[in-house]
Formats: C-alpha cells, sequence, structure tokens
C-alpha cells in the first residue's frame, strides 16, 4: 500500500475538456489511491460548460477544475508527479508536449471533443462520448496491479490502455 | 567565479536545430553563455548537414552529440529555449521552474546543406537576439 496518493498529471491543449474529464473521472475512480490533475500546453482558461453539465450529472464534484498552463505543475511546490498522461489527439495534428524526467508516462489520445460543430445535442453528445472512453480507460488504469508490475512491464500496460478503441469503433 | 549562464535548447530529436543553436549561442555569446542541448528522442548521431553548416560557418563541432533531456535534468538552467515548431511537433516540456523561451525554427532534417544553412543563419539572426533578452545581457 502507497502510502501517498500516486499523483497523476493529465495534459492537453486548452485544458478545457478532455483533461478536464479525465482529472474528475480519476479522482473518483481512484478512491484516495489516485491523486488527478490536469493541465494545458495552452490553456484556453475555461472549462467547457458542457464538461461541466456532465460531471455534475453524473455527480463528480467540479468545483475544483480549472483551465491552467502546466507550468504550474513545474513549481517548486508541485506535486511530484508519478504518471503523466497526454490525451491530445495527435491524429487531428494537435501536438502533445513531452514531460520529460521521471514520472511513468503514456499517450491516450482521444479526439477533441470540444471542436466537435453542430448543435447543442451533437456537443453534449461528443462530451458524453469522452467521457465514456475516458471511464473505461480509467477503470483499466485504476485495476492495475501496480505493486507487481516491473516498470517496462507497467510501459506497456499503459501504452495499451491507450490503444482502447473509442466507443464509435 | 564563473558568472555564464547556463541555456538549455531543447527540441525532439537533438540532432539538428537544438545542436546548432547550441554551437552558435556558445560562440556568438562566448563570454556571457554556456549554451548545452537536449532532445526527448535524441538521434543517434548530429545530422551530417548540421555538422557541415556549422563548420562552413568556422564553428568547432568535435562536444556536439545528441543526447536526452534527462542527461540534463539535474543541470543548474538559467533559461530553457524550445527550438521546436509546436504544430508539427512534440516540444519537451521542461518540468522544473526555470525562465523559458520559444523560438521555433524549420526542421531541416534530410534537407539539402543549403536548408541548414538557411536555419543556422536564422538561429544567428533570431535566437542569439531572443537570448540575450531573456538574459538581459
Amino acid at each position: 500500500m502507497n502510502e501517498r496518493p500516486l499523483n497523476v498529471l493529465f495534459l492537453c491543449t486548452g485544458n478545457s475538456a478532455r483533461s478536464i474529464l479525465a482529472e474528475a473521472i480519476l479522482n473518483h475512480l481512484g478512491q484516495g489511491r489516485f491523486q488527478a490533475f490536469s493541465a494545458g500546453s495552452q490553456p484556453t482558461g475555461q472549462v467547457n460548460p458542457y464538461v461541466l453539465d456532465l460531471l455534475n450529472q453524473q455527480g463528480l464534484p467540479t468545483e475544483s477544475l480549472h483551465s491552467k498552463h502546466w507550468d504550474v505543475f513545474a513549481r517548486p511546490e508541485a506535486p511530484l508527479l508519478d504518471f503523466v498522461f497526454t490525451v491530445c489527439d495527435n491524429a487531428a495534428g494537435e501536438v502533445c508536449p513531452v514531460w520529460p524526467g521521471q514520472p511513468m508516462t503514456a499517450h491516450w489520445g482521444l479526439a477533441d471533443p470540444a471542436a466537435v460543430d453542430g448543435d447543442d445535442a451533437a456537443k453534449r453528445h461528443a462530451i458524453s462520448m469522452a467521457f465514456r472512453l475516458l471511464h473505461r480507460r480509467l477503470s483499466l488504469f485504476v485495476s492495475l496491479p501496480l505493486s507487481k508490475l516491473d516498470a517496462m512491464s507497467l510501459q506497456t500496460r499503459l501504452n495499451q490502455i491507450g490503444q482502447h478503441p473509442s466507443p464509435d469503433q | 567565479m564563473n558568472s555564464k549562464k547556463t541555456v538549455l535548447v531543447l527540441c525532439t530529436g537533438n540532432s539538428c536545430r537544438s545542436q546548432m543553436a547550441e554551437a552558435i549561442l556558445n560562440h556568438e555569446l562566448a563570454d556571457q553563455v554556456r549554451a548545452i542541448s537536449a532532445g526527448t528522442r535524441p538521434q543517434p548521431k548530429v545530422a551530417d548537414g548540421a555538422i557541415e553548416a556549422l563548420k562552413l560557418a568556422g564553428l568547432p563541432t568535435e562536444n556536439l552529440y545528441p543526447k536526452d533531456v534527462d542527461a540534463v535534468m539535474d543541470e543548474a538552467i538559467d533559461l530553457v529555449v524550445t527550438v521546436c515548431d509546436n504544430a508539427k511537433e512534440s516540444c519537451p516540456i521542461f518540468p522544473r521552474p526555470v525562465p523559458r523561451i520559444h523560438t521555433p525554427f524549420h526542421d531541416p532534417h534530410g534537407e539539402p546543406l543549403a536548408s541548414f544553412v538557411a536555419v543556422g543563419d536564422q538561429i544567428r539572426g533570431e535566437l542569439v537576439a531572443a537570448v540575450r533578452a531573456a538574459l538581459k545581457l
């Protein structure tokens, strides 16, 4: 058993939808074993309102969620990170920053649900699909036998989680 | 006492731009700056075009070799410069509270010598001034 929760940072571009969803989901699923954070390389400064709606509907707390730059986590007082996951969509030409150093990292890309064109219902649907995809990946993540995996097996498992297909596929 | 400021130049492969930047900064700002470079996915060697372009400019290339960012994480660094084109490639984050500037340059990897020479000229023109300004030299 770990003495402190494992700190997990989710990175995307805007820190408005995907990484925020991941933070909220993991803080819920992690049940104190994980402490999740999120940041962006070009934060929009505002959490996507559809994301807040969905999280509220799901009964997940949203008070502490805010859109911020990754440099918050480069400061001396920042939490020591155990995992850094990038959730931007390389396939769409979005480029994820690379976080060097000691944390375990993996790319868990998904399409930006906030970039979907369409009416209110289409936007809510996109956010909801992203929520489901991240929820599946994070359910897999929290059920990994972390204490039993060596670094290389853990990296393989983390990469596999990132390959987990979207619910549409 | 050594009052030189250490500048870390970061890109992805640490094979072309960041190596040229390291050599050019060390030459142009020799009395004030010690430049080092690293990448998040270091290539096996510095690009031949980069070496040739530097030699054409009369700069030493012996100490240039690609290395991972992890190799320089513990150095005392005064300024981080990212030279990657973050619209096209994954720029490294330097997860320490160090001032940083971003001056993207085209990646000449795989292109003729003329491209390396052109990037070298840009680095000399833009990066040296940007580093001077950032370090208030």
